[in-house]
């Protein structure tokens, strides 16, 4: 048996009654619909165990059959035509009989005499329903399928950025972390590092959203922190270029609000930068809050360069004994215990309480909420160790004997691509120079570079940093001279390390016009602000040769 | 059309109110006669950060056709909120 017009509604017509069956057929066909005829259970039998049972669209069967009851093929019928819809015609108008037809699988009747345009009403509305139910399987099972592929897509994305962080997040004791996604994936993240110059660069950013779209949003600032902050790079350099890579790379409408700090033991300062992000909470060593510093700058990726606004909040570092930074997420949550939301006044009592087990405390909090609607994440950062540890360091004899003396001249675009203090501390790193020795080095001829650079080199006045979008002025002046660099601009470093007497001495000079006479020195050091200030304090000894291009120091590990 | 026009937010301002606050935004800002934009937000009670993207995005959209947007009457946690985000910077506050 073949069926052709695949498009066409197919009818198989089990009915022994000769004139009913040819009635059906022709009025079906009128219908263009196609159909095939049969007349006792058995014929019925045979059709729906070949290949084209399949096929069929709706079944009109006749109860009363020569060989048999019609019902008793349903079970065929549904077995072998599972998409087909079943009007059952009988000349029995018993309420019961339909009743049992109805349990056993029917979707419509209709009594004889039939009324032809009824049936077609029932016909076209029973294989309507099946066609329903057949587009909304068909779209349950791809949804599982896109919802299987979405996993999958997750879980890979979700490796890649955990291994990200992982790479970057050797476990360190004084930085304590939790993040607490609320979905597969969170928009909230920590991260830390270490610069040359020995500070401490942590960052909590929380991305717009959540799940998978805020992550991403994270992974245009995860290098860009890394870099920088290795390299020590003062923190608003750091906020300045993490917001132009995001305003250049996220959608208008997308963000990362990040509390940032930078943590100098060299320095004994601590830096904060909060662009949207709740007050970050730098506690004294008996729980009280000392400081909290709250968002006074946008999120990052929102403001252009012109506009973005990069100062900090300085802070003494040997006054603070533990530094916390939250998500909003952690004070937006439920508690179950109290049935309200967590206030800035109950974390600060939580430290208060028990400074040392706060984070711990604040936790214990945090988990007894309700379902979070938002990521949850907390840091904090024990500056109290950062401390300890360099005085350890301080106090570690160098068991090295020998003498390392180098000399490095670049000119001309080479003063681009080379960042000097990064390659000598490696160099005195390899020689296994004291950490502290190497931090202090990195940290003075940063200092002393970047000023011989921008002010020797490039002739700008750091003084344009402290007017209106001067961060921006400044470094678009910047951008530009150093893009007009020729053979004749040069800075040159010479450096010598004795490990018999731990010493290390410097020299910094460049092709720069330095200063008029030497009684401008004075002026000059004014000029340099808190940077030359910082070298004297770091160093053993700090003289400025006039006409000022070329710096001295000692520096004793 | 009106220079001036208000769009009145509900209590919650969040994900579910993107498409309807974009097109109304969309519908105002057509209109070249607007001058000045008020966001209403006496009635809001809560908002999340994809509603301070909404509102960064209306910032951006507004300025380029020169239409000033004053956020008016925000206070409680919304206040808080719209505070953090530091939006006088993007806004006028009423």
């Amino acid at each position: 048996m073949h069926m052709a017009n695949p498009g066409k509604l197919k009818v198989l017509v089990v009915e022994d009654d000769l004139l009913f069956n040819q009635f059906y057929t022709m009025f079906l066909e009128m219908k263009d619909a196609v159909c095939v005829s049969c007349f006792t259970v058995e014929e019925a039998r045979h059709i729906l165990e070949s290949d084209i049972s399949e096929q069929f669209d709706v079944i009109i069967l006749d109860n009363h059959l020569t060989d048999g009851e019609g019902l008793t093929i349903l079970p065929l019928i549904k077995q072998r035509c599972n998409g087909a819809a079943v009007v059952m015609v009988s000349g029995n108008d018993d309420t019961n009989f339909f009743l049992r037809a109805f349990a056993e699988g029917i979707d419509d009747y209709a009594v004889k005499p039939i009324n032809m345009d009824l049936l077609w009403v029932k016909i076209t509305r029973s294989v309507a329903q099946y066609r329903l139910a057949a587009a909304n399987a068909q779209q349950q099972r791809e949804l599982e399928i896109w919802v299987s592929e979405e996993q999958k897509e997750q879980e890979l994305a979700r490796f890649i950025f955990h291994n990200m962080t992982k790479q970057m997040l050797q476990p360190v004791s004084f930085i304590q972390t939790k993040i607490q996604p609320s979905a597969l994936f969170s928009g909230d993240v920590v991260l830390y590092r270490q610069g040359y110059d020995g500070s401490w660069y942590v960052l909590l950013a929380d991305s717009m959203g959540h799940g998978l779209a805020a992550a991403v949003a994270l992974m245009p600032i995860m290098e860009l922190f890394e870099s920088m902050s290795s390299r020590a790079l003062p923190l608003s350099n750091l906020v300045f270029e993490l917001n132009r890579k995001l305003a250049r790379q996220l959608p208008d409408d997308r963000f990362v609000a990040a509390a940032v700090l930078k943590i100098n033991p060299l320095t004994d300062l601590i830096e904060v930068w909060n662009g949207g992000m709740p007050p970050v909470m730098l506690f004294a060593a008996d729980g009280t809050l000392r400081q909290c510093v709250r968002s006074s700058n946008m999120a990052l990726g929102i403001l252009s360069d012109d506009l973005v606004e990069v100062t900090t909040k300085k802070v003494t570092l040997h006054e603070i004994d533990r530094i916390l930074m939250f998500s909003d997420g952690a004070v937006e949550t439920v508690i179950s215990a109290t049935g309200e939301m967590l206030t800035y006044t109950d974390i600060e009592n939580i430290y208060a309480q028990n400074a040392e087990l706060g984070f711990g405390n604040l936790l214990a909090t945090l988990a007894d909420c309700a379902d979070a609607v938002d990521d949850i994440s907390a840091c904090e950062v024990h500056c109290a160790t950062i401390m300890q540890k360099l005085v350890t360091s301080l106090r570690e004899p160098c068991q090295k004997q020998g003498i390392f003396s180098c000399e490095m001249t670049l000119s001309g675009r080479c003063l681009n691509d080379i960042n000097p203090p990064t390659e000598l501390v490696e160099l005195l790193l390899h020689l296994a120079v004291p950490q502290e020795l190497c931090n202090k080095t990195y940290a003075v001829l940063t200092e002393l570079f970047q000023n011989s650079f921008e002010h020797g080199v490039l002739q700008l006045n750091s003084e344009i940093k402290q007017q209106e979008d001067g961060f921006f002025t400044f470094y678009q002046l910047k951008e530009e001279r150093s893009e007009n660099l020729s053979a004749t601009d040069s800075i040159r470093i010479c450096l010598e390390w004795k490990a018999v007497s731990s010493e290390l001495t410097l020299e910094i000079l460049d092709s720069g016009q330095g200063f008029v006479s030497q009684s401008s020195l004075a002026q000059e050091h004014q000029h340099y602000g808190r940077g030359l200030s910082m070298v004297a304090n770091l160093a053993s000894s700090l003289t400025v040769v006039a006409p000022g291009n070329h710096i001295k120091v000692v520096i004793n590990g | 059309m009106a220079e001036n026009t208000t769009i009145r937010l509900a209590n919650r301002f969040d994900f579910s109110q993107h498409k309807s606050f974009s097109s109304q935004c969309e519908q105002l800002l057509a209109d070249s006669s607007l001058k000045q934009l008020d966001i209403d937000f006496s009635q809001v009670q809560y908002l999340d950060s994809s509603a301070l993207g909404m509102l960064v995005l209306l910032a951006k959209k507004a300025s380029n056709q020169g239409v000033t947007v004053t956020l008016r009457g925000a206070q409680g946690t919304a206040k808080d909120i719209l505070e953090m985000a530091n939006m006088h910077k993007l806004f006028a506050i009423g």
